[in-house]
């Protein structure tokens, strides 16, 4: 018998390359894979033997988008690893880099990679066209994230300032001031999406699975908490090895994630850290979720837009609170002026809500100071087999329509993730083949 | 008349340089309007088959399958632009070279399963019309090369070094004054000094200015007490500091 063989190849609109092969007989999927043929580029082992100083401008070229959550995820690790506790101002400044991160990615995301998709659009492009305040919007918050991340950072891609024990340089006062009076006037457009990415008609996929992200006690968690499963499980930085193990698998240049303990997938990101943080929502962003009619807990990907839209919120009030509270601090380069680290051996993690979702980064470090192991495991990786598992899911249904439809909404399924496969090592042209049932076998689903 | 058709390719690369051209969000607009994103995957659901006026290529050559595709692109290109550091002089290149064959064991279980090979900058695999460095690649110079080459002139990208700018910006020297080991004699100028403006030397990241002179500066940092490995100083400073143009000679006036 004949089964149905269907690829899409590349990806578009993800960060990175990969592609999805699909083999189907009479509407049930007989293997299904995300192939990631993202170059490999060893970023674990270019870091063996480095200084630990060398180690965050190096692992900052992981990821052009997300640079800043690899750097202030490195810095902390080797700040466990050395024993080198910041002061209150630098864990507050690093949170404002963060937030400018999220802010970028998530306007980036919900107007131009993933909106165009639900306005009926083929890209921005399109978009630009058909619903020019729509990208006008997003690209404004975008530059808006990214002025925080350069007010911050001194770049947009590939921050500068942030080092172990503190920043280079900080920003002044009145550049802080008028920080906060944009972030806050951009919070009512931003809610304003929320309202119209509620309206966007989502498709239902909902299958028991398992979330997980970092939570802290009383504030939205960024960079700092608990990574905790909606399973139950509650493990810190140092534990997390301990609880998440990394397969190889022959079809991807990415590692798969799964839980020690069952073995099981689990999805990090967005619509996990809302599902695990509801209550921990700044009251403007906790207002616009309310006024969503967003259902909490949500384990359906496609909710994920109306999540980063709600983030966008939280991002945007919570920067224009830390630019208040630093804008307050009498000398701010002094108070967040690198303390000194000692060069000793050591080993230290630490976990950070990169816009992705959780970020892994643990340095064993020699008695040179110089890196003999990094263990790094970013968002993406983690989700590969969860998204995987949710196309099983999602797809069958859809095999007998035409292939474009399938295409698409495969495509929707996997930019739900906001993949950033660079990080974990592109996107989708399905080609659909007839081909013998017996190449099933050469699929490992 | 018909927009001239630009492609995007990317090889082995974090995507900053491509993501450098979104963060004109300002001219974005109108660089859409001037030019047809003919195939810009990261963007772009469509991609269009060549010819291209223009393909800037970001990354490094790691396997046969970028080759492939950077020969095929080089077939369909107009101008084929390097951009970045990995394209055009350094990132995975020399990291790789600092590592040595440790590293693909240390990054996988079974290293056997992962596509392998020699990391070749753009150039070195095929013929290349312009460079543009920097990691990231600064987009100002980007849409200013990009822009001379659709009118059909040269672009002026900077060659001196980042001295120039700390001069003009009136930032004060981190070797000299601050006694730190700073890259900024021997990297290419254009990102107006920004490490050193912000209280930290440079980390060579734009690559080799013109006339660069490495063992010269090896030989400051000695006689200025400045104790330093090179592969301290950043992922570029060990290739950097083996930067040495004809004119330049050791024991000369220093930078």
């Amino acid at each position: 018998m004949k089964a149905r063989r269907i690829r899409v190849e590349p990806l578009t609109r993800v960060e990175g390359e990969g592609s999805l092969d699909i083999v189907a007989t009479r509407g049930h999927i007989k293997a299904l894979r995300l192939n990631i043929f993202e170059p490999p580029r060893l970023f674990q082992g270019f870091l063996v033997g480095r200084p630990w100083s060398a180690v965050p401008d190096l692992v900052a070229r992981i990821c052009g988008i997300c640079p800043m959550a690899h750097v202030i995820t490195s810095v902390q690790a080797l700040e466990d690893a050395l024993g080198v506790v910041p002061s209150p101002a630098t864990v507050t400044l690093r949170r404002l880099l963060a937030l400018g991160g999220w802010i970028q990615s998530h306007a980036l995301h919900v107007f131009l990679l993933a909106g165009p998709d639900f306005l009926g659009c083929d890209d921005a492009v399109e978009a630009a066209g058909r619903h020019p305040d729509w990208v006008q919007r997003g690209l404004a918050l975008k530059r808006l994230g990214n002025d925080v991340v350069v007010a911050v950072g001194g770049r947009e891609v590939h921050p500068v300032t942030a080092v172990v024990g503190g920043f280079t340089a900080a920003p002044d006062g009145a550049g802080l001031e008028a920080l906060a009076r944009r972030l806050e006037e951009a919070i009512e457009p931003a809610v304003e999406t929320v309202g119209e990415v509620a309206g966007f008609r989502r498709p239902a996929l909902d299958r028991a699975t398992t979330h997980a992200a970092l939570v802290d006690a009383g504030s939205y968690a960024v960079n700092t908490g608990r990574w905790t499963t909606t399973g139950g499980l509650r493990v810190t930085a140092r534990e997390y090895r301990k609880a998440v193990e990394e397969v190889q698998v022959p079809h991807s240049n990415a590692l798969h994630s799964r839980l020690r303990e069952g073995g099981g997938s689990f999805a990090v990101g967005p619509l996990p850290r809302l599902n695990l943080n509801a209550g921990r929502l700044g009251p403007e962003a906790r207002a616009a979720l309310e006024e969503s009619g967003l259902r909490l807990p949500s384990f359906n990907p496609f909710d994920s837009i109306v999540v980063r839209a709600v983030e966008l919120v939280e991002a945007l009030a919570g920067a224009a609170r830390c630019c208040r509270e630093l804008a307050g601090q009498p000398d701010l380069a002094r108070a967040v002026r690198p303390v000194e680290a000692p060069t000793r051996d050591g080993w230290g993690a630490s976990l950070t809500e990169a816009p992705r979702g959780t970020l892994y980064h643990a340095y064993e470090l020699d008695r040179e100071g110089r890196v003999a192991t990094a263990d790094i495991t970013p968002p993406t990786a983690q989700n590969l087999r969860h998204m995987e598992l949710d196309l099983w899911a999602h797809l069958p249904p859809l095999l007998a329509e035409g292939q474009e439809r399938l295409t698409r909404q495969a495509e929707m399924v996997i930019r739900s993730y906001d993949p950033c496969i660079s990080c974990a090592t592109h996107f989708l042209k399905l080609r659909l083949v007839e081909a013998a049932a017996d190449e099933e076998t050469a699929l490992h689903a | 008349m018909a927009r001239p058709r630009l492609a995007v390719l990317k090889l082995a690369s974090c995507s900053g340089c491509q993501l450098e051209l979104l963060n004109a969000e300002a001219t974005l607009l109108d660089l859409v309007s001037a030019v047809d994103l003919a195939s810009f995957p990261m963007a772009r659901s469509r991609l269009e088959e060549g010819p291209f006026d223009v393909v800037l290529v970001e990354g490094a050559v790691v396997s046969h399958r970028e080759e492939a595709a950077l020969e095929q692109a080089r077939r369909v290109a107009g101008l084929l632009v390097a951009v970045g550091a990995c394209a055009t002089w350094g990132g995975l290149v020399t990291w790789r070279r600092l590592a040595g064959e440790t590293a693909f064991a240390a990054a996988y279980p079974h290293p056997e399963l992962v596509p392998a090979g020699a990391i070749r900058a753009v150039g070195d695999a095929v013929p290349v019309d312009l460079a543009v460095g920097g990691c990231p690649a600064d987009r100002r110079e980007l849409l200013e090369a990009v822009g001379c080459l659709l009118v059909g002139r040269a672009p002026e990208l900077r060659s001196g070094p980042i001295c120039v700018e700390c001069r003009s910006r009136e930032v004060a020297c981190r070797l000299v004054s601050y006694g730190e080991p700073c890259l900024g004699p021997i990297t290419r100028a254009g990102c107006d000094a920004l490490c050193p403006s912000l209280g930290r030397p440079c980390n060579g990241c734009r690559g080799p200015a013109d006339d660069p002179n490495g063992p010269g500066l090896a030989e400051a940092f000695r006689r200025a007490r400045i104790d330093a490995e090179p592969d301290s100083l950043g992922p570029w400073a060990v290739e950097l500091m083996k930067s040495q143009s004809r004119r330049s000679c050791v024991g000369g006036d220093g930078p």
